[in-house]
């Protein structure tokens, strides 16, 4: 998910819903056969190297395999493991349904990662009931875009605040729901273990040596002691263990991606003709209405597989552009670094992160002048535009006595540092 | 021809660990709300050297801004 800027309301009661294993219970919902099987899935890989499991079903973490595991040891300990390629397509797709059914029931929801997401609870106990109706109310809606067994895995936790319900949901059992009011909120975080905390292993070692073991050991702690042992973030980790801190639930605002795709007649795996399917859905996206004359920021690249999964690959440019051979050039960087593991049957572009629309800079398109030039026009600005556009440059000059019209100009461009990169430059009538 | 984005020095309020937690608006001090980002650029180090950790912060009411902190002099700017 892209991590834009809160937009709209925010909300200090939480609904945390968790379903842990997300992708891999997707796979099994579309394989059921599989259900009664050893299972993992391959964990995404940049490059050639090594393979690793990903996500393991819990038959096969009963014979001993574990995520992070290289693929030739988890087989070697479980000789009938079945390995699943993953399908980022198919996931984002079922997230993306989950949170547009979820935006039915609060308008406060945010995506926190795949399989994990803060609902906004605040002003909707009249529409929905107590506490207890509401969490059923809002599974009940999943039933829409999801299975029943995997509504009935989803773990629940709603209390005041992100932290305390995601804590509330890590610690309960599918079906029942563990729901704190704000008044018992820092009993209930007292008793949680350090380990809830975001924190590195070696700071929970240290804390474990200090003999504090849980939220309530830790806030108990004081302040300048806390901050000598894990630093800066002490501060905050104290009024979170202390249920001081409660921070609200942030709608996410997610523009709405632009998507063109291509399907190729047989399955695809040169990576030339890959380059020039993406240029061409490129092209296709840029000449979109949608598109809105919108400089283009975060892009994804992929397809489907032949033989089942998918690939995908993801950029965000530092500076948007609509400019083509831009937007390609880090979009085939990517997918050298990890390309298809097989060929494609189909190919897709999306663009998921847009910036400020580009037509105020096309006034003075290094394409206008290509244009004048080919015509035979030796200014630039030779047409009735640039003609107008001259009279009132004149004009303005004349009034103010400066120059009072500057062009953007590219002096470089990739420069780490930002004040080099462009300059302002008075546009010669 | 003008440089565009030039930095324009800002008072900051920082964390004992040196993260920015308010920063200067044109009235009052405005608290930040996430770091959405930091990234550091060192470059120049034959000539006068520039070594910079750059914040992505959203600040309270939702605007983003871009900050950095100049480690040679420790002062704060705004980009």
């Amino acid at each position: 998910m892209s991590p834009l800027p809160p937009r709209g309301p925010t909300s200090r009661t939480a609904l945390c819903l968790w379903l842990p294993t997300f992708e891999l219970r997707l796979e099994l919902v579309r394989s059921p056969e599989l259900d009664t099987t050893s299972v993992a899935l391959l964990a995404p890989g940049e490059g050639a190297g090594r393979q690793v499991v990903g996500q393991v079903s819990e038959r096969a973490a009963r014979a001993g395999v574990r995520p992070g595991m290289l693929v030739s040891r988890a087989v070697a300990l479980c000789p009938s493991l079945t390995l699943l390629e993953p399908d980022p397509t198919h996931y984002e797709a079922a997230m993306e349904a989950i949170l547009e059914c979820l935006e039915g029931v609060s308008p406060v929801v945010e995506p926190v990662g795949p399989g994990l997401i803060h609902l906004g609870m605040d002003g909707l106990e009249r529409l929905l009931g107590p506490p207890r109706e509401e969490v059923d109310r809002v599974l009940h809606t999943l039933f829409r875009v999801l299975p029943r067994p995997l509504v009935a895995a989803i773990r629940v936790g709603r209390a005041p605040g992100t932290f305390a319900a995601r804590v509330a949901a890590e610690s309960a059992r599918p079906g029942a729901p563990i729901l704190v009011e704000p008044s018992g909120l820092a009993r209930f975080l007292a008793s949680c273990p350090l380990e809830v905390l975001t924190l590195s292993d070696d700071k929970v070692d240290r804390l474990h040596r200090l003999d504090l073991r849980t939220l309530g050991d830790l806030g108990d702690l004081p302040l300048s002691a806390l901050l000598r042992q894990v630093g800066g973030e002490g501060r905050i980790l104290r009024e979170l263990a202390r249920g001081e801190r409660i921070d609200p639930v942030r709608p996410l605002h997610r523009p709405r991606p632009l998507r063109v795709s291509l399907d190729f007649p047989a399955p695809v795996g040169d990576r030339e003709a890959l380059h020039r399917g993406m240029d061409r859905l490129l092209d296709r996206l840029l000449s979109r209405p949608e598109r809105r004359d919108r400089a283009l920021r975060g892009l994804r690249a992929g397809g489907h597989l032949e033989d089942g999964g998918s690939w995908q690959v993801e950029v965000t440019l530092r500076e948007p552009t609509a400019r083509r051979e831009v937007l390609a050039s880090p979009l085939r960087s990517r997918m050298a670094l990890r390309p298809p593991s097989r060929a494609l049957e189909t190919l897709f572009v999306e663009a998921f992160e847009f910036g400020a629309p580009t037509d105020q800079t096309s006034l003075f398109d290094p394409q206008e002048a290509r244009t004048g030039v080919e015509e035979g026009r030796t200014d630039p600005m030779g047409d009735r535009r640039g003609l107008l556009l001259r009279e009132a440059l004149r004009e303005l000059r004349l009034r103010l006595g400066h120059d009072p019209l500057y062009r953007v100009v590219e002096v470089d461009p990739w420069s780490r540092i930002p004040e080099r990169r462009h300059a302002l430059m008075t546009v010669e009538p | 021809m003008r440089s565009l984005n030039l930095p324009r020095a800002v008072g900051v309020r920082t964390d004992p660990s040196g993260e920015p937690l308010a920063v200067q608006g044109r009235r009052a001090p405005v608290e930040v709300e996430g770091i959405r980002e930091r990234w550091r650029i060192d470059d120049e180090w034959w000539r006068v050297p520039i070594s910079r950790l750059y914040y992505d912060l959203v600040l309270e009411g939702g605007r983003a801004v871009t900050l950095y902190r100049d480690l040679c002099t420790g002062r704060w700017y705004l980009q």
